[in-house]
């Protein structure tokens, strides 16, 4: 289980979650030319690492925002999906969407996935590719839309506790859509697909990520914060200052205890260095190459 | 003034992917689409072969171009279009192309006429750079690559 003592949380400011809350759903900046030139080739070295596994499902993280002060490189999972729709590598994710103020289901080229990141200079993916046994019922259930929608929650929330079905966020998505993959399936219940995705995750051990606060900020915060919430967490976890939230790094540690054969890759760049490492430990902070490391240099000319 | 960066990372964190998230709605293709026209843009948009009309070969459009001419595009304000003549001769010069894009992509390039620019064959389609100093002012974008930058809600 992965802790973050002390957050921030608690000191935010009332203008600051407001400022934020508009930031979020404000268009981004966007790169210039060479920054794009970078990420587009970062991008392909991906699409090759992916496609030269040949798997039809891989689970596919990167990060977003700035957050290495944060020890947090992963904010968004989703699942990278072969032949789905008309083009060879594609995208099933849920996001928030700011028209609609709803979670959504959506599929997006692998390229406009990897450049979804607010910081042009730096970007990290982590690949964690499956064993057939496991890709396949996991690339049948994520493009049956059926499935797919039927672990949809109708309300967003970024903090969503993994083990209620008021709120989901895009992670909490991706896990249940696992669930419902790997799970037993309705047999015996009549519960719902959401219910029982999280039946079955209990059972299985699963962990989500625990975000330790300094305070009691969530007593105010959703009320500034629209994608915020607290009613789904249970009082003692709040009374403890706790969070439970599904993270990318709590679908990957799950992943390697429950799943062998599972392999990950991390893919970074810094600049125009870029750093291929294989291994369930993270690749320096940085983006700087390790040993067995494979490093590349895109070139400007 | 480092607890509110924090303090907004916090946030950001929180909102998984918070950015493509404002273009998560109906209109989110052509939103994504339209962010990229300051600086790429596909190549069957972007580039005319010598005819005006057709289309070049991608794989020839490489080198050193003189920029003979900058003209405003009929009925897209906001566009123009670069007269681009290869400055080597004889089999190794690249094809003659005219390259539309943004108004904000030349001027934040400094690209006018008679000067120099280079076409680089790049994976995801070609790159125009300057070269004095050598910055890359625009990308025209295989038309697959420009494809798998949009998005779709999945609906029944």
């Amino acid at each position: 289980m992965r802790r973050f003592s002390s957050l921030a949380l608690a000191g935010l400011l009332f203008s600051s979650a407001a400022q934020a809350s508009f930031q979020v759903c404000d268009r981004p900046r966007e790169p210039s030319a060479d920054q794009r030139d970078v990420m587009l080739r970062f991008g392909a070295i991906v699409r090759d690492e992916i496609a030269a596994s040949g798997s039809p499902a891989t689970l596919i993280a990167r990060s977003g925002l700035d957050l290495h002060r944060l020890d947090v490189r992963y904010s968004h999972a989703a699942v990278a999906l072969r032949d789905n729709g008309d083009r060879p590598w594609s995208v099933r994710e849920l996001y928030y969407s700011c028209d609609e103020h709803r979670p959504r289901v959506y599929d997006e080229g692998l390229t406009g996935f990897l450049m979804g990141t607010d910081d042009p200079d730096t970007g990290y993916v982590s690949l964690v590719f499956l064993p057939p046994e496991r890709a396949e019922p996991l690339r049948t259930t994520a493009v049956d839309k059926q499935h797919a929608l039927g672990v949809l929650g109708a309300s967003y929330s970024a903090n969503a506790y993994p083990f209620s079905t008021l709120h989901q966020n895009c992670n909490q998505w991706v896990i249940e859509l696992l669930a419902d993959a790997w799970g037993p399936g309705d047999a015996g219940t009549d519960a719902d697909a959401r219910t029982r995705a999280q039946a079955w995750l209990r059972s299985q051990g699963y962990l989500p990520t625990v975000f330790t606060v300094s305070a009691h900020p969530m007593t105010w915060l959703p009320a500034v914060v629209p994608w915020l919430s607290n009613d789904d967490h249970p009082p003692h976890e709040i009374a403890h200052d706790r969070y439970n939230v599904s993270m990318p790094s709590s679908i990957e540690t799950f992943v390697q205890a429950r799943v062998p054969g599972a392999r990950r890759v991390e893919i970074c760049h810094a600049g125009r260095r870029v750093v291929l490492h294989r291994g369930w430990d993270d690749v320096a902070e940085g983006c700087v190459a390790g040993a067995g490391d494979q490093t590349f240099e895109l070139s400007a000319d | 003034m480092r607890p509110l960066q924090k303090s907004l990372a916090t946030l950001a964190l929180l909102a998984c992917a918070a950015p493509l998230s404002c273009f998560a709605a109906s209109s989110a293709a052509s939103s994504i689409s339209d962010s990229l026209t300051q600086s790429s843009g596909s190549v069957s948009d972007s580039l005319k072969g010598s005819s005006h009309s057709s289309s070049p070969d991608d794989k020839q459009v490489k080198g050193d171009y003189k920029v003979t001419d900058v003209a405003e595009v009929d009925g897209q304000p906001g566009f123009v279009e670069l007269h681009l003549q290869p400055v080597a001769t004889g089999a190794a010069a690249g094809a003659e192309v005219y390259l539309k894009l943004p108004r904000t992509a030349v001027e934040t390039g400094h690209v006018a006429a008679g000067a120099t620019v280079t076409a680089l064959q790049r994976p995801y389609g070609i790159e125009f750079a300057t070269t004095q100093p050598r910055a890359a002012f625009f990308l025209a974008l295989a038309d697959d690559v420009a494809r798998d930058m949009k998005m779709a809600p999945v609906a029944l």
